[in-house]
């Protein structure tokens, strides 16, 4: 039997609608094991990702980001004093510092800043807030053995973010579940920068920049191992 | 539509839902991001024109949020790749007909993106897309012919046979 129904309809079908190639299934072997493993793949989408977590993060989307941020926005005041206290500042060369970039990891309903010792895990959301010392030009790239490096803040960019002097809060992504070694480079600029500039001198390993006048900081993401 | 609504709604399609947001996408993670887009414009979009096409009518809704995503600016160079990807079994093409295909894809606008997917990628015809999505034959061909003119002068263009 060669003549079988479209894709669509077996997909229809396997989901209990009603479709015009239940006649066709019930005398092709092929196709009913076709349905029968989209059931199956069906069940464990859902036992991978439990109803429970997928409405609570859809309540999460329907809170304005504002609201979900006031916290660590109340926060945010004295973090910049303390960091114009403690920073050095002026001089071109390159410096390596962490204190303009937190890391926070939202899990479920719970939100906390990620901490040497925590451990993401895949469908964990990552969001960044960096207090600017001056205006200037951010760029966080995440650096993963074997894959192309890609931007998370901006997110899915091509060229660094312009910041003024300041806290910012910056939009988030969530983890995938990778296995490779990963590393978060963060480069603060006093010029725009090009992703490929940044990443074209790369290696396969943890990153290193240089850049006349930068702030560079490279984080070690370790992700939770089952 | 209840949370309980909701609830049978992702249970019964979340996995083809995201597979489908993963295919335009391209990565997992966008997909889960997507993918919750789609369930939440779901629950405040009209239902289904007709009864039993819940799978066509999340396949249309996650097509409008992944292409809304991919032409967000500075995401498009990124998944420039995915598009070509997602033109793949488009006209069972090979790979210089696939990235024709996923600039067609980017060259349109979303409503024809979501016809032209609805028609070459799922394989429905002309009448039940109509069905389904309630747009007029009319603009159905017009959308459908504007894609396949555009690919044909694209493929024209590239040095391909017409």
């Amino acid at each position: 039997m060669t003549d079988h129904p479209r894709r669509l309809e077996l997909e229809r079908l396997a989901m209990g609608e009603p479709s015009a190639a239940q006649a066709h299934v019930a005398r092709c072997a092929e196709c009913a094991a076709t349905v029968a493993e989209l059931q199956q793949a069906a069940r464990a989408f859902v036992a991978r990702r439990p109803t429970q977590g997928f409405l609570e993060e859809l309540e999460r989307r329907r809170v304005p980001w504002w609201r979900r941020w006031w916290p660590v926005l109340g926060l945010v005041p004295v973090a910049a004093a303390a960091l114009v206290l403690v920073l050095p500042r002026g001089g071109d060369e390159v410096r390596l510092k962490g204190g303009g970039l937190q890391i926070f990891v939202t899990r479920g309903e719970q939100t906390q800043v990620l901490t040497a010792d925590q451990r993401p895990l895949p469908g964990d959301r990552l969001s960044f807030s960096y207090d600017a010392p001056r205006a200037g030009h951010l760029l966080i790239i995440d650096v993963e053995r074997g894959r192309p490096p890609t931007a998370f803040v901006p997110f899915g960019g091509d060229a660094s973010l312009a910041l003024s002097a300041g806290p910012a809060t910056l939009s988030g992504v969530v983890l995938d579940d990778t296995r490779a070694d990963e590393w978060l480079l963060v480069v603060f600029s006093p010029r725009p920068l090009t992703l490929r500039e940044v990443t074209s001198s790369l290696r396969d390993g943890p990153p290193a920049f240089d850049c006349r006048g930068c702030e560079i900081e490279v984080r070690t993401l370790t992700r939770a191992r089952p | 539509m209840t949370n309980e609504e909701l609830t049978q709604l992702y249970e019964r399609y979340a996995q083809l839902v995201h597979r489908r947001c993963q295919r335009l996408l391209g990565s997992a993670a966008d997909a889960d991001d997507a993918m919750h887009d789609v369930f939440l414009r779901a629950q405040r979009s009209a239902p289904p024109r007709t009864a039993g096409s819940t799978l066509v009518w999340l396949y249309r809704i996650a097509t409008h949020c992944c292409f809304d995503r991919l032409r967000s600016g500075a995401r498009a160079a990124r998944h420039q790749r995915t598009l070509d990807d997602a033109g793949a079994p488009v006209l069972n093409a090979d790979a210089d007909q696939r990235a024709l295909v996923g600039m067609v894809l980017r060259k349109v606008d979303a409503v024809t993106c979501e016809l032209a997917l609805l028609h070459h990628l799922d394989g429905l015809t002309q009448e039940e897309i109509a069905l389904e999505s309630g747009y007029s034959r009319r603009t159905i061909v017009t959308r459908l012919q504007r894609f396949a003119e555009e690919f044909k002068t694209r493929w024209t263009e590239a040095g391909g046979a017409s």
